[in-house]
């Protein structure tokens, strides 16, 4: 049951507004009608020929018809003559209409006719289009307006009455309330601003603001965001958005009535103005007018649209507030018009892209964020993203991979990374999306699809890595899109690293470095299996636990296993023919081991820990050519090679 | 629950009365483009159309069917009543103008445009009714004058201060006293020339007048004969051009025509100008 107090607070506060309602209405209307333009034309003047003129017109006829025989003027040759000679206006003209002597047609004196002929012909530097033109140039203002009273009086009185009579059930709150005041008081001061004062739909608008803040003063007293400055920024970017929504009032006027509006005037605006100063606080407004403008727009489209910005209106903000908290100083850079263009495109992209999509406010949110995050670090893909199609083929397909099984593995700053690395590889290869739309989705589907099922031990990087060095791949060779191989091979060398690393045998940092070298290893030889690079990265496991492991310490690790990988991979098929597949790993692991005792002893005679990954190579390489004895059934052989190996190495190095 | 209750009803009750102000700013909208399309547009191509005419008798009955149904606030009413006066003069309906003109009660009306077209409404409608009734004999001589008078009065009393609504009604002035001397002046005698000239001299002197010093130098900007494009003049003077103040130029590029109207019908009454009004 509702507590008697707050029901009563509610029947006050739904009074007021109503009563606030029609008054405010009833006052704007009035407004409208006496404040507004008045087209007002001007009289055309037909130039009534003058009496001299009649006079000379007559005169000309009679003595153009002297002496003919019959006289074609007849019985009024007398009395015209008679007529010239008074000179009265009814006479002269009745007979010069009756001789059609009027010494030329009648001239139109026509102001606004020729005013508009001159403005055509000369003012080409006048956009007449422009309606603020055509009405300055055309319409008559009111004027001064004589009533004593102001419209901001009016309107003032009108709130401080409705104020007052919510107050007299509640004038601690209203009175006394510090917080309330301020904000009553930021409210009356757009009242009065003669912009908002001229917008179509303000009505709505200052109506909307009032009652959330009235809303406000009963719910959240004591928490309510003061403030002057999220007020007058959310309150001038709706008074701007509907500049830019033109026609589209009854639209702008619907977006008013979700949800939307309320979230910004009281919600994570102010948290995404609280660290703007001054100017910053007007680009902001600025950038969220036309986003409001934008979403309007989108709202007039279609019913479905309608309905989507009922109900994703928040989250759409969300993101954008969001992405503005975290990358505010791009996105607020006046010299950067492309940061405002960004927003808007991301916004019609969501609008138009994601609504009939299976997609949830949560991941609406993070697809927008992570979009606009990506966007404001990358500025070259903002200009080319910017008024593209793509970029609602690349929304549609981030929200498609968070709305997907991968969603869970996916927070935060990997989205973003994800984003960036898609960004990254699609600015300069735009076809690759073109030609298949859903081609982002499906490859970190097959990237990351084994990843997702390992542990989670904080993989993010790795992900993102895998993902970055893999459209890296594809950008350098587009053909390793088709078919998944790559991919898929790509991402089981990633789940076999994050498994690596959840036993131990690898750090987070060294796995990340790992991925990129195999990635490069798997796209230089796209007929490799996956499971080659898997095999090295076993190996380099296990040797990681042996007396060697501090040979391999620091980067020495990740170059050698590229080193090893790229000779491995050459030679795998020799290999094969010469070794059974479940005992290759453990050659590799013995020549390793071996290989590494002996540099072992070597370092600090002629070669340093660096040089070991390039020998390993070498040692591969020997291997793989058949050029080293067999270890089991020959082993004198086999050392007596490596050594070989060691020593034409130290000559080199020598 | 208790918030979305109580949020939803404020809500519901806001929206429920919002519909005023969105009519009478679609009224205006829609009644000043039915005037300007019909007065300007037009007739940069052709005259007035048919549909011209009802498109502004259209917007009347918008207006009269909002005044039926609003609540009655007065300054609304009277000042509607006047734009439905403008659209009727438009349209041709002067009796109705009339009507519509008289149904706007001057106490309500509250800006020097309302007040003073209500105040020369009658001269005004009249003036158009003469023009709109084609080649039928002039009225008479006390006829016009009388008008003038009133004329006079209307704007003695309001005395508009916004230059296109003055230059508006002292053109109309300048547009009566114009057709008073093509239809009855006679300059064959001397006292008529006498007469003739001053009643013209005291009307180009009145509508100089309504112009200043710095006026005068955006008309003769305006007038000036536009420079060969493509040369440094051209560039000057489209600069100089692009900084007169829009909201005026109605009445700038009025002045000459009204001072060269003014001169022409001098000649045609066969008097010379004592100096032509405009070099």
């Amino acid at each position: 049951m509702i507590p008697y107090d707050v029901a009563g607070l509610a029947i006050s506060a739904a009074a007021a507004a109503l009563r606030l309602g029609r008054r405010l209405d009833e006052i704007l209307a009035e407004e409208a009608a006496v404040m507004g333009d008045l087209a007002l034309a001007k009289t055309r003047l037909r130039l009534r020929p003058t009496i001299p003129e009649l006079r000379r017109g007559l005169e000309r006829v009679l003595r153009e018809t002297e002496g003919r025989e019959p006289d074609p003027l007849g019985e009024d040759r007398p009395r015209i003559r008679r007529a010239v000679t008074r000179g009265k206006r009814p006479s002269l003209e009745k007979y010069s209409r009756r001789w059609g002597v009027y010494e030329r047609p009648a001239k139109v004196f026509d102001p606004d006719g020729d005013f508009a002929r001159t403005l055509r012909e000369r003012g080409s530097r006048l956009n007449l289009e422009d309606e603020d033109i055509r009405r300055l140039v055309y319409f008559v203002v009111a004027g001064e307006d004589q009533r004593e009273n102001s419209l901001a009086f009016r309107l003032t009185a009108v709130v401080v009455d409705v104020a007052a009579e919510f107050g007299a059930v509640n004038a601690a709150l209203v009175l006394r309330d510090p917080q309330a005041r301020d904000l009553v008081q930021t409210v009356l001061a757009n009242f009065a601003a003669p912009d908002l004062e001229e917008l179509p739909g303000s009505g709505a608008l200052l109506r909307h603001a009032l009652g959330t803040v009235l809303e406000g003063l009963v719910h959240r007293r004591g928490e309510l965001p003061v403030g002057g400055g999220v007020a007058r920024v959310a309150l001038g970017a709706l008074a701007r958005a509907r500049d830019l929504a033109g026609e589209d009032a009854d639209f702008f006027v619907g977006l008013l009535q979700g949800r939307g509006i309320r979230f910004v005037i009281r919600g994570a605006l102010d948290e995404a103005a609280a660290g703007l100063d001054a100017s910053e606080g007007d680009l902001l407004e600025a950038l969220l007018a036309s986003v409001l403008a934008e979403a309007s727009t989108a709202l007039a489209s279609s019913p479905d649209a309608a309905a989507f910005f009922r109900d994703h209106w928040n989250e759409l903000l969300g993101a954008l507030l969001e992405t503005l908290g975290t990358e505010g100083p791009r996105f607020l850079n006046e010299d950067s018009p492309l940061a405002q263009s960004a927003l808007t495109a991301v916004t019609a992209a969501l609008a138009e892209g994601l609504r009939t999509g299976p997609i949830t406010a949560g991941i609406l949110r993070d697809a927008g964020a992570a979009v606009l995050s990506a966007l404001a670090r990358d500025p070259e893909a903002l200009s080319r993203w910017v008024d593209s199609k793509g970029l609602g083929l690349l929304l549609t397909s981030v929200a498609e991979v968070l709305s997907g099984d991968l969603r869970d593995a996916f927070e935060g700053a990997s989205v973003e990374a994800y984003v960036r690395a898609v960004l990254g590889v699609l600015k300069d290869h735009p076809g690759l999306l073109v030609e298949e739309p859903g081609f982002p989705r499906r490859f970190v589907e097959e990237l990351l699809g084994e990843l997702a099922a390992s542990p989670d031990l904080g993989w993010e990087s790795l992900a993102t890595t895998l993902v970055e060095s893999a459209l890296s791949a594809v950008a350098r060779e587009p053909s390793l899109a088709a078919g998944g191989g790559f991919g898929r091979a790509a991402g089981r060398v990633a789940a076999r690293l994050a498994r690596l690393v959840d036993e131990g045998g690898f750090s987070r940092l060294t796995a990340t470095a790992l991925i990129e070298i195999l990635v490069d290893v798997l796209a230089e030889d796209p007929w490799v299996d996956a499971s080659l690079p898997a095999l090295v990265l076993d190996v380099f496991g296990d040797l990681l636990g042996g007396d060697e492991a501090s040979l391999l310490a620091g980067r020495v690790l990740p170059e050698s296993v590229e080193a090893v990988s790229r000779e491995f991979v050459v030679h795998a098929r020799a290999l094969a023919d010469r070794f059974a597949e479940d005992d290759l790993p453990l050659r590799l692991f013995e020549l390793l081991s071996e290989s590494l005792q002996r540099v072992e002893r070597q370092v600090g005679r002629g070669i340093g820990q660096g040089d070991v990954p390039e020998f390993l190579g070498r040692v591969v390489r020997a291997w793989g050519r058949g050029e080293l004895g067999h270890w089991r059934t020959d082993r004198g052989r086999f050392l007596e090679d490596l050594d070989g190996v060691v020593g034409d190495f130290l000559e080199e190095q020598a | 629950m208790r918030r979305n209750w109580i949020v939803g009803a404020v809500a519901v009750l806001l929206l429920s009365a919002c519909v005023q102000t969105a009519t009478v700013r679609r009224i205006v909208e829609d009644s000043n483009r039915a005037v300007a399309e019909e007065a300007f547009l037009e007739r940069m191509d052709g005259p007035v159309t048919f549909d011209g005419k009802e498109a502004l008798l259209e917007r009347v009955r918008e207006i009269e069917a909002y005044l039926g149904r609003a609540p009655r606030r007065p300054r609304t009413t009277a000042a509607l009543r006047i734009r439905q006066g403008v659209l009727l003069v438009r349209a041709g309906e002067f009796a109705r103008a009339r009507m519509a003109f008289g149904e706007a009660q001057p106490a309500s009306l509250v800006t020097e445009r309302d007040r003073v077209l209500h105040a020369a409404s009658g001269v005004w409608v009249w003036w158009n009714e003469i023009e709109a009734a084609g080649d039928v004999p002039p009225p008479s001589r006390r006829s016009y004058e009388a008008k003038l008078r009133a004329l006079d009065r209307a704007l003695e009393r309001e005395a508009p201060r916004n230059l296109v609504l003055r230059e508006f009604f002292e053109g109309l002035r300048v547009q009566i006293v114009v057709d008073k001397l093509r239809a009855h002046a006679d300059p064959a005698s001397e006292a008529g020339r006498a007469a003739l000239l001053a009643e013209w001299k005291a009307a180009r002197s009145r509508y100089r007048s309504i112009f200043d010093e710095k006026d005068w130098r955006w008309i003769e900007l305006w007038a000036e004969k536009e420079p060969p494009p493509g040369t440094e003049a051209h560039d000057l003077w489209a600069e100089r051009i692009a900084e007169i103040p829009l909201e005026r130029l109605r009445a700038y590029d009025a002045a000459p025509r009204t001072l060269e109207l003014l001169d022409d019908t001098l000649e045609e009454l066969n008097l010379t100008p004592p100096e032509r009004s405009i070099p």
